[in-house]
């Protein structure tokens, strides 16, 4: 197993390089940063020849690609043309919008899944009655509809009509302390978290129904599967009451594919996260990746991508491993 | 001198209520097994003969459901016990082996905590003793090296061995009546015959009776006392093992002894006799007997009324207007 887990890991760097390579091919034909630059009556042609020539854009695709690398390794200030961050370093501006799109979409994931897997479980054990209906209708429901338009809807009745949320942002520019308002990186943390979930309670909530249907089906179904195994049964034959054939034989086996998509699952948080930060306007790493394509920035763009890419790939790599704690007919060796 | 009763099951009913028509996959079965004495259950795929033993513990899924009868375990009906009443009979006094050795034990939790789970349930005993009286069994039940084994899960063994891990599940907590539901169909013939030799073994050594399910007339032949042969439901031929070997009376068991094939039979150039036709779809059961489309001697008779069990001579019971006669030599 230890030797599994080296040698996975040591897998994973020519995968990555070879993700980041493949995305810098395709960014690169986004579109040339420069030419807006060719429009502007300001700078010379000479002018745009130095900065790329700076920035490695008369190099070869392949050199461009490793000065680009050795820039993402060892970040420096000012780094790329952006046009999000203009002369600033892209990383640090990316991963100072990660925990804000971390803490609401992990929050929506363990929420989804944990609401979801004893319905499932309920639901399977409960086939055909009514509340097996209401909740596969409620999991239908949430499945089917869009997130952006769920989103807008709950904004228009909670927020706007009847003021119960705020409509849109991650937290308030000022916090009333004591009466008197105060800005918000001052307040004590309590009210900083408070008036956080506060403003990200809508866009979890519309996450985690939409979440919700799909874990909900996964669980049910692999219960329903699991149910009717021989081993079930050989469990009862022995005397076992229900609850233990249930919760012991039959939701142990029955987690094992559930626990697999957990990991797979978890670079979707972030495409689930576009829509729903962009609806809401929270600057996360979700809205920003969208803003960056809107604007062609290359340059955010393929930070982005290099760490969606990361993160699929650790996603992968971890649902290998729970895979293997879970299910003890998985030995890696 | 006639031995003390343990199971009688008495015109027992179970249908299945499909959304295509009600399927009688047991229609008044009747059963009768005495003290540490081996009942064969005889039949063909789908004539009801797992389902009717599953009926016993109770443990027929949805949609299947008793319909009638009575299932009398030392004197007490089954069917009308609680479900908690029945948990506790279920593997203390009653235990099952399937026939899947290979998916009747939880791939997640290993041998020793699947068999050590039926004596934490059914005795007063605390996890320590639990866990000694197990690796007792595992030798018992002739798995080597048991201390071992005890800690390995059921993917890392052979069938046999797993078969062998489910007989010490069943056993370990000496059941009066032990369902052997098809227990040696999925293993190899050598398999097998150890598996036999083990019952056999354990049957005698701890005095459980046991109703022994199978499709294979050469098993009942070696394990049973009785005989019990079933057909769409129903018994059709019931007696001992002697007489059903020697002197089959109803037609249906008749060719399926006729279709056993022979070492020494010289006549190896005719074919070998076959029972003609299918099993009747369980959606639509044929009127009157329901052998008779399928049977040679049939008469109207046949295929009018439904013949009753009867006791044609003491202690063989067969359901047909017309039993065969002089059977003599059809078993080799």
């Amino acid at each position: 197993m230890k030797n599994y887990l080296i040698r996975r890991a040591l897998e994973l760097i020519p995968v990555l390089f070879a993700i980041a390579f493949v995305s810098f091919w395709l960014v690169s034909k986004m579109g040339d940063p420069f030419a807006t630059l060719i429009i502007n009556p300001h700078v010379r042609p000479e002018d745009i020849q130095r900065l790329r020539h700076i920035w490695h854009w008369d190099e070869p695709l392949f050199i461009r690609f490793i000065y680009w690398l050795k820039d993402f390794i060892y970040p420096k200030a000012g780094w790329g043309l952006s046009i999000l961050a203009p002369g600033r370093n892209v990383i640090e501006v990316v991963k100072s919008r990660i925990p804000i799109t971390m803490a609401f979409s992990a929050t929506s994931m363990i929420l989804a899944v944990v609401i979801s897997i004893p319905l499932g479980v309920y639901s399977a054990l409960h086939q055909y009655s009514i509340s097996d209906y209401v909740l596969t209708f409620f999991a239908f429901f949430g499945m089917s509809m869009p997130t952006f338009w769920f989103g807008i809807m709950l904004m228009y009745l909670l927020a706007v009509k009847v003021h119960w949320f705020p409509a849109a942002g991650a937290h308030s520019a000022f916090i009333t302390i004591n009466g008197l308002p105060t800005e918000f990186k001052d307040a004590p943390a309590i009210k900083r978290f408070l008036d956080t979930a506060w403003h990200l309670a809508l866009p979890i909530f519309v996450l985690v129904v939409f979440q919700m249907g799909a874990w909900l089906r996964y669980m049910r179904s692999s219960m329903l599967e699991v149910k009717h195994q021989d081993y079930v049964r050989t469990a009862k034959a022995k005397g076992v009451n229900s609850r233990t054939v249930t919760y012991k034989h039959a939701f142990r086996n029955a987690i094992i594919p559930i626990i697999t998509l957990i990991g797979l699952s978890f670079p979707g948080l972030i495409g689930g996260a576009m829509i729903t930060e962009t609806v809401f306007a929270i600057d996360g790493i979700g809205r920003l990746t969208f803003k960056a394509v809107m604007s062609q920035d290359v340059f955010v763009a393929m930070a982005l991508i290099t760490i969606f890419a990361i993160l699929v790939v650790l996603g992968n790599f971890i649902a290998d491993i729970l895979y293997a704690v879970v299910d003890p007919r998985i030995r890696y060796s | 001198m006639e031995k003390e009763l343990l199971l009688e099951v008495k015109n027992l009913k179970t249908y299945f209520y499909t959304d295509d028509g009600i399927v009688k996959a047991v229609d008044g079965i009747n059963l009768k097994l005495h003290k540490s004495e081996v009942l064969g259950l005889v039949g063909e795929s789908g004539c009801g003969k797992s389902v009717a033993s599953l009926s016993v513990l109770r443990l027929v899924d949805q949609p299947g459901k008793n319909a009638g009868g009575e299932i009398i375990f030392k004197g007490e009906d089954l069917l009308k016990k609680s479900e908690e009443e029945m948990r506790k009979i279920r593997g203390s006094e009653i235990a099952m082996i399937f026939q899947e050795p290979m998916t009747a034990l939880n791939p997640v939790y290993t041998i020793g905590d699947q068999v050590m789970e039926a004596i934490l349930i059914h005795q007063d005993v605390n996890e320590e003793e639990a866990k000694k009286k197990t690796i007792e069994m595992l030798d018992l039940v002739g798995i080597p090296d048991p201390k071992k084994r005890f800690n390995e899960y059921p993917h890392e063994m052979s069938g046999g061995m797993r078969q062998r891990a489910m007989i010490a599940m069943a056993m370990s907590c000496n059941p009066d009546l032990l369902i052997s539901d098809e227990a040696t169909t999925a293993l190899d013939v050598t398999i097998q015959a150890q598996i036999l030799e083990l019952m056999k073994d354990l049957q005698k050594r701890i005095d459980t009776a046991i109703l022994f399910i199978t499709h294979d007339l050469a098993l009942v032949a070696e394990m049973a006392d009785t005989v019990a042969v079933a057909y769409m439901g129903k018994i059709v031929e019931y007696s001992s093992v002697k007489n059903i070997f020697k002197d089959p009376r109803h037609p249906y068991t008749y060719g399926l002894l006729k279709s056993i094939p022979s070492l020494i039979s010289k006549k190896t150039k005719q074919p070998l006799p076959a029972i003609e036709g299918m099993i009747p779809s369980p959606y639509s059961m044929p009127k009157g007997c329901y052998f008779h489309p399928r049977c040679p001697f049939a008469t109207d008779e046949c295929r009018k009324n439904i013949p009753e069990l009867k006791e044609i001579e003491p202690g063989h019971l067969v359901r047909c207007f017309h039993p065969v006669e002089n059977t003599k030599g059809v078993s080799k």
